[in-house]
């Protein structure tokens, strides 16, 4: 029983990081149909934020707005110097990404160098709850991803420039003739985006290593996230989460993790011959 | 506020529609834009909000040229479209549509009420549940009620009962004494005979024949343009 | 294709003697980059060649590598033979993925997205598999070259590597420069055109996906002997980066591009490197995106550009169709399809289509029983084009029948339609403009008899049918053959769509709205050709039109449809009397 409740948990830590992760990349893809291979740079940016903020010897919780903001400069300014000249073009778009990982990979690594940096435990310790110990810190985290992971949805759904940004991608066209600004909505869903990949950083820079490489460990589970939780879905990115980590801590449990790899893989396509897939949806 | 194309070209990536195109409108007159189907009356409206590159020739608004500028400002310099076609978000609700096109909550009654009781009250539904008929009622409103002056009405009346169509007229009859311009593009011609001050015929992409309100013979001249 | 075979020949030769003069450490690092080059290739062919746009060309080519090494460090006398079985592992790989991703159709994001992530998921797999695939540390030792109890030295086994390499890039280049070639660049850049055609575009797209996995095996194989080890990273993030850096910066759709990138990047990279290893990288990167969004087409191509010397492509040879059986079967081949005599030309029976909340065709019943040319005319929304694309198979309906020459094709794909005789130009001109002329027609021509082998082994001389040769010459496009499709004018794009359309198995033409664009003049002599076809070969043709001059010019019948159904039926004369059609063309009620 009490196995049982600490891999609910263990699955439910999983499914928060999953969910704050991908939130950026849905939204990215979801408003601008946009995948952006450089995501996974953006939440390991975040972490060196946390990284900078402890050696500066301040809290690691004014780390996590900090990162937003850095990281919302920096989406911005991608989007203007970059995105924008190519954004109709999707296939475009995925290989500038690509080729914009390598360049965030490399300047992160010519500031820090490849040495891994740690940041301590804000809440070191368990706490006993259901009958089992559980870190306190994953805690926090699964709370304040879901918090971060709700609010900006809701920002998206129910407000005013959620409203627009959605306008925007249902019908650019008819967007750009009521008047709608499309740039300035594009910048936003682009800088928010990041920003939400660098709180994402930022909150899970002190459970493991942080290093210029650790981007791309998230970026397939991320995908997966967005694949499964149906593009152009905004809403999908906690569903996607939740099947996804479902899957793995289950396979886990039962199995191993190469099982639950495997398992991913065979999700991943199996969801793309279930759904249907928008087909150059966002260029018309 | 005068709206004026000067020999204005565009089209669909290599194909071109629209032939050097010129005409212009003035605040206070309502022009009718007629032509048969595929003679580029929906890729003359589009390129005049400036959703379609014009390939040539030369727009402008209030002495200004806007040929190259994009269409929220043109939105925000006073013009404003009403779609033949796609001329709603139909997955939005209708109170989020207004919101869209500029109307703040506390108008939406307003806007709503224009055309009689049959979209009173319904900004809760979704817009693409509508009718055909009451879809472009709302487009029309919606359009009618901004503050734009230079209004460009992609064929309004398609669709419409003929009691709407009345109330329509009267709202365009409305707008043109309130100072305003409107470009009334139609396939029909009974709408356009009564209410426009001027004509202009479009046939493949260029202007054929002009006309003014009370010409003789000026309904037969256009019919035989329209008829087969 | 001779031109391939000596390039290829020449590169083998100076690769022996670049080994043999330089030696040593130079000789390894070309048999490296050689294997990178053909790495490079394989995404060319898949991606630029076919536009799969696929990221995870590493699958094929980590897994043959693993398969390799675990085989030769068995059974060292066996690795020699196992480059082909490496092949054979790198297709297979390639296959199941084509099966498991393509059929779908899904965008090119899409494709690229999902096999980036299977193979990063693969490198996490290969790092948790320890039993298989030796962990992070991955498999060493593997030996080098070797059959029958004889290893290969080190330095033998450098120019062996290079020149296999060598090798299988010329058997791509080869593969390219054959009429399967023009295809796949025709899928590439129209997938829908190409299918109304008469091709299986995703059982080819597969295929090609299959071949470029088979290069990529090979070169894994090649691959893990020469660096005698291998560890999950062959599957990571940065050598799926590098192999598409190489594939762009080169310049995709040549196979020449790839290759000189390869070579070029990786020569810099390790002269560099030693100096500033991270400025470099750093560089790449920037490389990277500044070729995607300024030179988006790559070296090779621009420089081609610059100079004013396209790529040279090999050009089909148009012969007049002697015979109905030497052509793919031409207009008025009736003969061939017993029933076609007996049976109406088509037939749809209460068609039903709707998007959405909206119908788009409400129960439409539409026959032609002779060889007849006919018009359908009818205000913007009637259906007319969802008409035309149900009768060719470009939408399916929801609920209704139809057929064609008698045979039952409701729910067929559009290449079925194609080869059972219908021929479809679209409203706008859909040519594969990076071909010339005559590679339009010929591909057009081969549409309705086409596998993928039977494309590489192929003639390029073709027979064409007269009818399609005959709207070439009207047009004078007969002397404009070699020019590129995408430079010709508008109306001239028109005409060789209409020959395009009559170049297949032509037994019933569909055309929308064939003198869009045209000026009067064009447009009427248009409809002295159109008739002029129907008559001679008794072709029945339908037209979607709004020009009602080239309508009474060119029109036995008329068929009027509003709002999703049929409204009218007739002659010219009988339909321009019809009441109920006046009321919806002058709006005189409603």
């Amino acid at each position: 029983m009490d196995a049982l409740t600490l891999e609910l948990l263990n699955g439910l830590s999983l499914f928060a990081t999953l969910a704050i992760v991908a939130l950026g990349l849905g939204i990215v893809f979801g408003l601008m149909g946009i995948i952006n291979l450089a995501h996974g740079e953006f939440v390991m940016i975040g972490a060196y934020v946390a990284y900078v903020t402890h050696a500066n010897g301040l809290s690691h919780w004014l780390s996590l707005p900090l990162a937003a903001v850095v990281l919302f400069v920096l989406g911005a300014c991608i989007e203007v110097g970059l995105i924008r000249r190519i954004h109709r073009r999707p296939e475009v778009t995925i290989l500038a990404t690509f080729g914009l990982s390598i360049c965030l990979r490399q300047a992160v690594e010519l500031i820090f160098t490849k040495d891994f940096r740690g940041v301590p435990n804000p809440v070191p310790g368990a706490t006993r709850a259901l009958g089992v110990l559980f870190p306190t810190y994953r805690y926090v985290l699964i709370g304040i991803a879901v918090v971060v992971v709700v609010v900006t949805l809701l920002a998206f759904t129910r407000s005013r420039f959620g409203l627009t940004v959605r306008a925007i991608v249902a019908d650019r066209d008819l967007a750009d003739a009521c008047g709608v600004r499309t740039g300035i909505a594009n910048f936003c869903a682009f800088g928010i985006g990041a920003a939400t990949a660098g709180i994402a950083g930022a909150l899970v820079a002190p459970l493991g290593a942080i290093e210029p490489q650790a981007g791309l460990a998230y970026l397939p589970g991320a995908f997966l996230v967005v694949i499964v939780g149906g593009f152009n879905r905004l809403w999908g990115v906690i569903a996607g989460a939740l099947v996804v980590a479902a899957v793995q801590t289950g396979v886990i449990h039962f199995y191993d993790a190469v099982w639950a790899q495997i398992a991913s893989l065979a999700l991943a396509v199996l969801m793309l011959q279930l759904r249907r897939v928008p087909v150059e949806a966002a260029n018309p | 506020m005068r709206f004026e194309a000067h020999g204005l070209r565009s089209g669909y990536g290599s194909v071109p529609v629209l032939h050097g195109v010129s005409f212009c409108v003035a605040q206070g007159e309502i022009v009718a834009l007629v032509g048969r189907n595929g003679a580029g009356k929906t890729t003359l409206v589009r390129t005049m909000i400036g959703l379609l590159r014009a390939t040539g020739g030369q727009l402008r608004l209030g002495g200004a040229d806007i040929t190259r500028v994009p269409p929220s400002r043109r939105v925000r310099a006073g013009l404003r479209a009403a779609f033949q076609e796609r001329s709603l978000f139909s997955q939005f609700s209708v109170g989020d549509n207004l919101r869209l096109s500029g109307h703040p909550p506390a108008e939406h009654g307003r806007v709503l009420g224009m055309f009689g009781e049959s979209l009173a009250g319904r900004e809760a539904q979704r817009a693409g549940t509508l009718s055909g008929g009451e879809q472009k009622m709302l487009a029309a409103a919606s359009a009618l009620a901004s503050t734009a002056s230079i209004l460009l009405m992609d064929e309004p009346t398609e669709g419409l009962q003929p009691s709407n169509v009345g109330l329509l007229g009267d709202a365009l009859a409305l707008a043109r004494q309130q100072g305003r311009g409107v470009l009334l593009v139609e396939q029909h011609l009974a709408l356009a005979l009564r209410l426009a001050d001027r004509f202009v015929v479009l046939e493949k992409g260029e202007i054929v024949d002009t006309g003014t309100a009370g010409e003789a013979g000026l309904g037969d001249r256009l019919s035989g343009r329209l008829a087969l | 294709m001779r031109r391939a075979l000596a390039t290829g020949a020449a590169c083998a030769l100076a690769a022996v003697v670049f080994s043999g003069a330089f030696g040593g450490y130079r000789s390894g690092q070309l048999s490296l980059f050689l294997v990178f080059a053909a790495l490079a290739v394989s995404l060319d062919f898949v991606w630029g060649y076919s536009g799969i746009l696929s990221l995870g060309q590493l699958l094929p080519f980590g897994i043959a590598a693993y398969t390799s090494a675990k085989v030769a460090t068995a059974a060292p006398s066996l690795s020699l033979p196992m480059l082909v079985g490496s092949a054979a592992v790198g297709a297979g790989v390639a296959a199941a993925l084509g099966v498991a991703i393509l059929r779908r159709r899904p965008s090119a994001v899409v494709v690229g997205l999902l096999t980036l992530v299977l193979s990063l998921t693969l490198e996490q797999l290969a790092e948790q598999w320890r039993d298989v695939t030796g962990g992070f540390n991955g498999l060493t030792g593997v030996p080098r070259l070797g059959a029958l109890g004889i290893e290969l030295s080190d330095a033998a086994q450098d120019v062996a590597v290079s020149v296999l390499a060598i090798v299988a890039i010329t058997v791509v280049g080869t593969l390219v420069t054959r009429p399967i070639g023009a295809v796949l660049i025709g899928i590439r850049s129209n997938e829908r055109r190409m299918e109304a055609l008469g091709y299986k575009t995703v059982q080819i797209k597969i295929w090609a996906f299959t071949v470029g996995g088979a290069l990529a095996g090979f070169a894994g194989a090649l691959y893990v002997h020469r660096t005698s080890f291998v560890s999950p990273q062959i599957f990571g993030f940065s050598l799926a980066t590098s192999v598409v850096l190489w594939t762009l910066v080169g310049g995709r759709g040549t196979i020449v591009g790839p290759v000189i990138g390869a070579m070029a990047i990786n020569f810099a990279s390790a002269t560099l490197a030693d100096v500033w290893l991270q400025y470099w990288t750093l560089a790449t990167g920037l490389i990277f995106v500044a070729v995607v969004v300024v030179m988006p087409h790559g070296l090779v191509p621009s420089a081609q550009r610059l100079a004013g010397r396209p790529a040279r492509r090999q050009q089909p040879n148009l012969r007049p169709a002697a015979t109905d059986a030497d052509a793919p079967s031409g207009p008025g081949a009736g003969a061939e399809a017993p029933s076609a005599d007996a049976a109406a030309v088509f037939e749809a029976r209460d068609v039903h289509k709707s998007f959405g909340f909206f119908r788009l065709l409400d129960g439409v019943t539409l026959t032609m029983e002779d060889a007849e040319l006919r018009c359908l005319i009818g205000p913007n929304g009637a259906g007319k084009s969802t008409l035309l694309d149900i009768l060719s198979g470009q939408q399916g309906c929801q609920s209704g029948r139809v057929l064609v020459f008698g045979a039952e094709h409701t729910g067929r794909h559009a290449w079925e339609f194609a080869r059972h005789g219908v021929s479809r130009k679209f409203q706008s001109p859909q040519l594969i403009d990076d071909l010339s002329v005559a590679a339009n027609v010929a591909i057009a021509a081969w549409g309705t008899r086409s596998s993928p082998w039977a494309l590489v082994r192929r003639s390029w001389s073709t027979a064409v049918p007269r009818p399609a040769l005959e709207v070439l010459e009207r047009t004078q496009l007969s002397e404009r053959l070699d020019m590129r499709a995408g430079d010709l004018s508008h109306g001239d794009k028109q005409w060789l769509e209409i020959a395009m359309a009559l170049a297949g198995r032509c037994r019933l033409l569909l055309l929308d709205e064939p003198t869009a664009g045209m000026t009067v003049a064009e447009s009427l002599e248009a409809a002295a050709l159109l008739r002029e076809l129907h008559r001679s070969h008794r072709l029945p043709i339908v037209i979607v039109e709004h020009d009602m001059a080239f309508i009474r010019a060119v029109a036995d019948r008329v068929t009027v449809l509003a709002r999703g159904e049929v409204i009218a039926d007739g002659t010219v004369a009988e339909v321009e009397s019809d009441p109920d059609v006046q009321a919806i063309y002058a709006g005189v009620d409603s």
